[in-house]
């Protein structure tokens, strides 16, 4: 497992695509910085009220682009060069190939809210924001936003293994992203659409303005465990069994 | 323990209901250079990822080493180097990241890198990105890439395919100097037969699915029986001629044909010529070339 992570590591390393972790932590960050002024004589809530702005573009529209994204890259690599035959005819586990293809978009994310989070501490620091940080929203946010990623990325990862076009599940995961803007709107829909489940997670409890935050965190957590559950294990079985 | 190397039996591959590959039995003993040879589309390919553990047979078993793919897979794969169909390369990574991504998997040491670089003559080109490289760079980084784990089996599937003719003899010296240098048991696909012809010592042809032979090279010589091919001025009355002295012959072409001649008789037929004055102006021997053989193992659709 350690010797196919460093494999996929070099592989990554050397193309571009990791860069992109960059592109929606600056971008938050920006809009954070321009929404700045409007926030006046919040205390600490000030702190929220900016992550909830950074917020809005990074987790509903961002986080779940990306997870598709680096997946399709991630496999892109093989479907273009034969890697896959090469990959699986040498003495690695087909189950451990997969496995540390997921960790390696997992870990891009998690480097992804990093960023973000420090785009926050940057503005903060700036605007000089109280000093008493709420690192428990703050950390639940960004940490409860990483895992509701993994469903996704469980789902792209299936979806860009089966189709060696890299188009396709990139339009796939397109098709349900963009309905992330009304459907988090929906008080009955949104517990139980995983493209929504980052942007709930992400979401700081205090600006009430969405209806769906009253669900509660346990069906939450119901809901994207058990779809991870349901889409890693498909994309296991799947690929396990694959035909190269 | 049984002494051959790769043993199946009675291997199918299904897709569909249609049969790509069908009840093979393919053996290969240790330090052979084993030709395995059929048209394109035969069901070489499907075999070899079979062999490979990347499909799975649909009836059949499969034993390298001596030991059962299904169970053991992991632990065959460790000495088996290989090479299927189009090369395999990661288009944005130089030749040597190439190797050191699978250097990694292998766990040899990283000289071996330049080793394996230095018998493909690849050295000089081993930074830049392979996406760069001709067709034939990247087949010789696919034999590289194979190399690389120091292997005691090497399947590889149609390794001279886009190379320039000198790149091809290399190759091919490159694959017989194997068994006698390292003791590698070796698995060559082609479909041209002149190929397998200068480098295997057991060969076994499959066509549509089907092994159809599979024996030592020298053994599928002998089968090319030898017809006597005589020439002389007036072929047709010299036909009858015969034929009125009780030998017959064929006439085609021009030219009279004794099948199966034994040296008695085409010593008899030349006096009986001689003495009714026919001008005889060639007696010579046609044997069947290996091509002819292959096509006619293979029938007529099995395209060279």
């Amino acid at each position: 497992m350690g010797r196919l992570f460093r494999s996929e590591f070099l592989k990554l390393r050397k193309s571009s695509i990791w860069l992109l972790i960059f592109v929606s932590p600056i971008l938050s960050l920006l809009l954070g910085l321009s929404e700045l002024s409007e926030i006046e004589e919040l205390g600490q809530h000030q702190w929220t009220a900016t992550l909830g702005i950074m917020t809005i573009s990074h987790a509903i529209l961002f986080l779940p682009l990306l997870t598709g994204i680096f997946s399709s890259f991630i496999c892109r690599y093989e479907h273009v060069g034969g890697g896959w035959k090469q990959l699986l005819s040498l003495p690695v586990s087909r189950r451990n190939v997969y496995l540390v293809k997921i960790l390696i978009v997992s870990l891009l994310i998690a480097v992804t809210q990093i960023l973000f989070i420090t785009g926050l501490f940057f503005i903060g620091w700036m605007k000089g924001y109280p000093a008493d940080i709420p690192w428990g929203t703050i950390s639940t946010s960004v940490i409860g936003g990483w895992i509701a990623c993994l469903p996704l990325i469980a789902l792209q990862m299936f979806v860009s293994v089966a189709w060696s076009s890299f188009a396709a599940p990139l339009a796939v995961n397109v098709i349900f992203t963009i309905p992330n803007m009304m459907i988090v709107n929906s008080e009955s829909f949104v517990p139980y659409y995983p493209w929504a489940q980052p942007f709930l997670m992400m979401m700081p409890n205090s600006s009430d303005s969405f209806g769906a935050l009253n669900v509660s965190s346990e069906t939450l957590f119901i809901v994207i465990f058990g779809s991870l559950i349901l889409f890693l294990g498909s994309g296991l079985v799947y690929f396990m069994r694959k035909e190269i | 323990m049984s002494d051959f190397i790769i043993e199946t039996s009675r291997l199918t591959k299904k897709f569909g209901s249609r049969k790509v590959v069908d009840h093979v039995d393919l053996k290969v003993k240790k330090g052979e250079i084993y030709g395995f040879l059929g048209p394109n589309g035969a069901g070489k390919t499907t075999t070899i990822r079979m062999l490979l553990g990347l499909a799975r047979p649909t009836k059949g078993s499969i034993q390298i080493f001596g030991k059962d793919i299904r169970k053991e897979k992991l632990a065959i794969l460790k000495k088996v180097g290989s090479l299927v169909e189009y090369p395999s390369y990661y288009g944005h990574l130089s030749a040597y990241e190439n190797l050191e991504a699978v250097r990694i998997l292998l766990d040899v040491p990283k000289s071996r890198i330049d080793e394996v670089l230095s018998i493909v003559r690849l050295t000089n080109d081993a930074k830049r990105p392979v996406k760069g490289f001709s067709l034939g760079m990247k087949q010789r980084l696919g034999i590289a890439t194979a190399l690389l784990g120091n292997p005691e089996l090497l399947i590889l599937d149609e390794p001279t395919n886009g190379l320039d003719p000198s790149g091809i003899i290399e190759i091919r010296e490159l694959i017989k100097s194997m068994p006698k240098e390292h003791g590698i048991t070796i698995v060559v696909s082609s479909h041209l037969l002149s190929e397998i012809d200068q480098m295997a010592t057991q060969v076994g042809i499959i066509s549509k699915g089907r092994m159809i032979f599979q024996d030592s090279i020298s053994t599928l010589r002998a089968q090319s029986t030898s017809k006597i091919k005589l020439t002389v001025n007036d072929v047709e009355s010299a036909w009858k001629t015969l034929l009125t002295h009780g030998y017959t012959t064929d006439l085609s072409q021009n030219n009279l044909f004794i099948e199966n001649g034994s040296d008695e008789k085409v010593a008899e037929i030349v006096k009986s010529l001689v003495q009714n004055d026919y001008s005889i102006y060639r007696v010579e021997e046609e044997r069947k070339s290996l091509e002819e053989i292959f096509l006619e193992l293979t029938g007529k659709e099995g395209g060279l």
